[in-house]
């Protein structure tokens, strides 16, 4: 079995669709879901899937792809959105942006438990500065670890307000801690 | 990571099959995976995983890199047909080269027993011209002009192998051919005959008498 990242390289070399489509259908029915958000049409979506695999060909050998997942995401979204040319309403995710997001990521999975304690320190004050919507949700959902549906029953929040709250606070917290390390 | 698992546990968490800890679960890898929240959201609109759309994707996925696949082998074939032509056409040119070598000698003899024929009757070569005797009443012209004449004799001339001049006289009848023909001057007997067959043969005259030099050189 060989790891996607061999998979990226081997097809860059050769160009062999059969190693793209081993890479690529894994994400497909991800990449469905990704599309309905955008296109609301089920056919218009299966269409985009099948289009994106199409620009993938080319552009898997001309991209330098170190995290496919992360790349495939940005073209298929990036996709979508200038499909339904409502690319200036919102903005069109950077790739390296996002790399560099999901690396963040790996590297908090990776030190774990062992997080430094200036960082907790940081991280509460920072956590203090969110408005009062987002502090409640992102405390319930990342220090008490409850779900979406149990933040909404305990915050009386819409579900999908409770969503938007978790992500705008955890972006929030993000760029605040970057702003006081920094 | 195995995504076919995530879309059943996409399906599970929509229809609320999962345990809170497992709601959480999903929910926290999808703030830290941008391509699964944005999947959840949509699959969330739909309100169920369509397992006939995702396994007729597959199929179209499947298709499309079959047509690769077959566009890869004409490719191949192509390139092997090549192959094999560009080879027989050199194996041909080789075989080419190879009898021509072999037949050369053969063709440089005969080349060789041509120039001896020509060797042997140097006189089946002669020059024959025609030149006018001007005088009065001749009048005589050939059909085409002198040179055209001229031009016919050096291809109708095959001589006798004696050189000289004759000079003939002759009329001319009512078809523009040559009659009474005579010769004048010095007489040499198989010059003449050769110079009047020539010019029985020839081409037609217009005007009524004339008078011709024919030079055998």
């Amino acid at each position: 079995m060989q790891s996607e990242q061999q998979l990226v390289q081997e097809y860059r070399k050769t160009g062999n669709l059969q190693l793209l489509g081993r890479l690529y259908e894994p994400y497909m029915p991800l990449v469905y879901g990704l599309c309905f958000k955008y296109y609301k049409d089920e056919a218009k979506s299966e269409d985009a899937v099948m289009q994106i695999f199409e620009s993938l060909i080319t552009k898997l050998r001309i991209h330098e792809v170190s995290n496919f997942k992360s790349w495939l995401y940005s073209l298929a979204r990036n996709h979508c959105l200038m499909d339904l040319r409502i690319g200036n309403r919102i903005s069109v995710v950077d790739i390296d942006e996002h790399l560099v997001e999901s690396d963040l990521f790996l590297h908090q999975h990776d030190s774990g438990e062992r997080i430094p304690e200036e960082r907790l320190v940081l991280m509460e004050s920072c956590l203090g500065e969110l408005n009062a919507e987002q502090q409640t949700c992102v405390r319930l959902f990342y220090l008490e670890q409850k779900c979406y549906r149990e933040v909404a029953e305990i915050t009386g929040y819409d579900l999908n307000k409770v969503k938007s709250h978790i992500q705008n606070g955890k972006r929030n917290l993000k760029i605040c801690m970057e702003k006081k390390q920094g | 990571m195995n995504e076919n698992y995530h879309v059943i546990r996409i399906q599970q968490y929509l229809n609320g099959k999962l345990s809170r800890e497992e709601m959480y679960q999903l929910e926290r890898e999808a703030l830290d995976d941008p391509l699964l929240q944005d999947a959840l959201d949509g699959y969330g609109m739909q309100d169920e995983v369509s397992h006939r759309r995702l396994s007729l994707l597959q199929q179209r996925l499947a298709a499309r890199i079959a047509v690769q696949a077959k566009e890869r082998n004409a490719f191949y074939f192509g390139w092997q047909r090549l192959g094999v032509a560009a080879t027989a056409c050199v194996l041909m040119v080789l075989v080419l080269v190879l009898l021509w070598i072999r037949r050369h000698p053969e063709t440089s003899r005969a080349t060789e027993k041509e120039v001896h024929v020509e060797l042997a009757s140097p006189g089946s070569r002669v020059a024959i011209h025609a030149a006018a005797v001007e005088g009065d009443g001749l009048d005589a012209l050939p059909e085409g002009g002198w040179e055209k004449f001229n031009a016919y004799l050096a291809s109708a001339g095959s001589g006798t192998g004696a050189t000289g001049k004759v000079t003939l006289a002759f009329d001319i009848d009512a078809q523009g051919k040559p009659t009474s023909i005579r010769e004048t001057g010095n007489v040499d007997d198989r010059l003449s005959g050769a110079a009047r067959r020539l010019l029985v043969g020839g081409p037609l005259w217009s005007g009524t008498r004339g008078v011709v030099a024919i030079t055998f050189e």
